[in-house]
């Protein structure tokens, strides 16, 4: 088990050192690009406030991962839980498929 | 440790000698032949495609190097910095969970596994580390302060959540079968095949058909086993594949960007390669070979050379057909790229919210129905 996270800390340490070689070289060995960042002209400032609307979007995406949250173990212990496993499922499911069935008749998905 | 650093080193040589310039040169060519923009011919380059091309990525990467630095000026220096480095980092994370052959291995009392982080979560592993490399293109476009790059990057995140959503909710099915999230054993569980008819015995209950209709097999792969699943995984693929080009994240000065700009299109090519791996991991039976498993093929190999440089031969045939697969399914995704064009942002949303997503679930539920009924049939 240990091991198994020791791959993912070693690729973690040799991604991080080609990303930083990736910076550090042309730094050091190519030329300097002007300094001063001119801003694109009439671009419009992303600091700014965003439509409400965005909240359903991100409703929308609250359910599907509400539904991975129990969609994913319930697959994994499949087997154990044999047919009462997909009751509980359907009986889960259906209250997100109305929610989802609601955010589509209000167009929410009309993107 | 030696060893999973070994692994680790396998996995980016041919990830970046082989997979990514294949990628490469396939889109310039692709493209250019769909487009008739075939530009080298106009410079006196030999049009067709020899092995120098291969080396043409590694030229740019080292024209990279010595491009302008970025700028260090702006309020957002250090995101500006970073955004970049995060793509990269986590495609690369994403592959470093996908198994690059079958195992595992035994050599005498050890057991060796083709994977650098043989994780039980392997699926959700990689489903998060796509998710995060799209955070990239957000924290950039956050840094470089344009509205109209900052909405690109919502909605291209958008695009890839719903992919890697979409990716898992699509392999449930497969996850139902296998009963596990890890990668491993899901590929492991897929060297083996299956009488076509045999499902068809069951049901009719006349016992054991004519010989020839048994003698019919299919590789036990997810593609045959979940047909819809692979067609909605590749859709996504492709859908979440199609992401803005880093012109986005570019400044005033694009001279100066070059190595952010170089370092972003390297992740979008680097986060093509996980998708495929991840689908020739979960429905080509990763490295196997079809109708001849590992067993067969240590000992058939072992009657010869012993079993130690069987198991080794056995290794490396399953190394070479994964990365095959893999290169196959990159030069399908890239084809596809260039021949059609990719759904606008509004159509592509739609399709997953209201095709891709509800198939996928309806896939599970069916599967799961009759993983139910197929279980009270054997009891």
């Amino acid at each position: 088990m240990l091991e198994d996270f020791l791959g993912v800390l070693l690729m973690l340490a040799v991604a991080a050192v080609l990303a930083v070689l990736l910076h550090a070289l042309p730094r050091r060995f190519g030329p300097r690009a002007p300094a001063a960042e001119v801003p694109e002209p009439g671009a419009i400032s992303a600091r700014q406030r965003y439509a409400t609307k965005f909240l359903w979007v991100a409703l929308f995406f609250a359910l599907l991962e509400l539904g991975v949250l129990l969609l994913v173990p319930w697959a994994v212990l499949f087997r154990e839980l044999g047919s009462d496993g997909v009751i509980i499922v359907v009986v889960f499911a259906l209250p997100v498929a109305v929610g989802v069935h609601y955010q589509w008749r209000k167009g929410v998905l009309e993107w | 440790m030696l060893a999973v650093s070994f692994k680790i080193f396998v996995v980016l040589a041919v990830v970046f000698s082989v997979l990514l310039p294949l990628a490469l040169l396939l889109e310039r060519r692709h493209h250019a032949v769909l487009r008739e923009r075939i530009g080298s011919s106009r410079e006196g380059i030999d049009p067709d495609v020899s092995v120098w091309e291969f080396l043409r990525p590694l030229g740019s990467a080292l024209w990279l190097l010595v491009a302008p630095a970025p700028g260090a000026e702006g309020p957002h220096r250090l995101l500006r910095e970073l955004a970049p480095s995060l793509a990269f980092v986590s495609a690369l994370l994403g592959l470093a969970m996908i198994p690059f052959g079958v195992g595992p291995y035994l050599f005498g009392e050890s057991r060796v596994s083709m994977i650098v982080a043989d994780l039980d979560w392997g699926i959700l592993g990689v489903s998060v580390a796509l998710g995060f490399s799209q955070l990239a293109d957000v924290l950039a476009s956050w840094a470089n302060g344009s509205s109209p790059a900052r909405l690109a990057a919502l909605q291209g995140s958008l695009r890839m959540l719903a992919g890697a959503v979409a990716l898992l909710l699509s392999s449930l099915g497969l996850i139902l079968c296998a009963g596990s999230l890890g990668l491993s054993e899901i590929v492991s569980g897929q060297d083996s095949d299956f009488r076509v008819f045999g499902l068809l015995e069951v049901v009719s209950g006349a016992g054991t058909l004519s010989p020839w209709l048994a003698w019919l097999r299919l590789p036990a792969w997810g593609v045959f086993l979940q047909p819809l699943g692979f067609v909605l995984v590749l859709r996504c693929a492709w859908l979440a594949t199609s992401r803005p080009g880093p012109v986005l994240h570019q400044g005033a000065r694009p001279e100066a960007e070059a190595l952010r700009s170089g370092a972003f299109l390297t992740a979008a090519y680097l986060e093509r390669i996980v998708w495929a791996s991840a689908i020739v991991a979960l429905f080509l039976g990763g490295g196997g070979i079809p109708y001849i498993d590992q067993a067969t093929i240590i000992a058939f190999v072992a009657q010869a050379y012993g079993e130690g440089f069987a198991t080794g031969f056995t290794m490396l045939v399953h190394g070479g057909a994964f990365f095959a697969k893999v290169a196959a399914l990159v030069a399908v995704l890239t084809f596809a790229h260039g021949r059609f064009e990719a759904p606008a942002y509004e159509r592509g949303m739609n399709e997953v919210g209201r095709f891709l997503l509800p198939l996928a679930l309806l896939n599970s539920l069916l599967t799961a129905l009759v993983l139910v009924w197929w279980d009270g049939m054997q009891a």
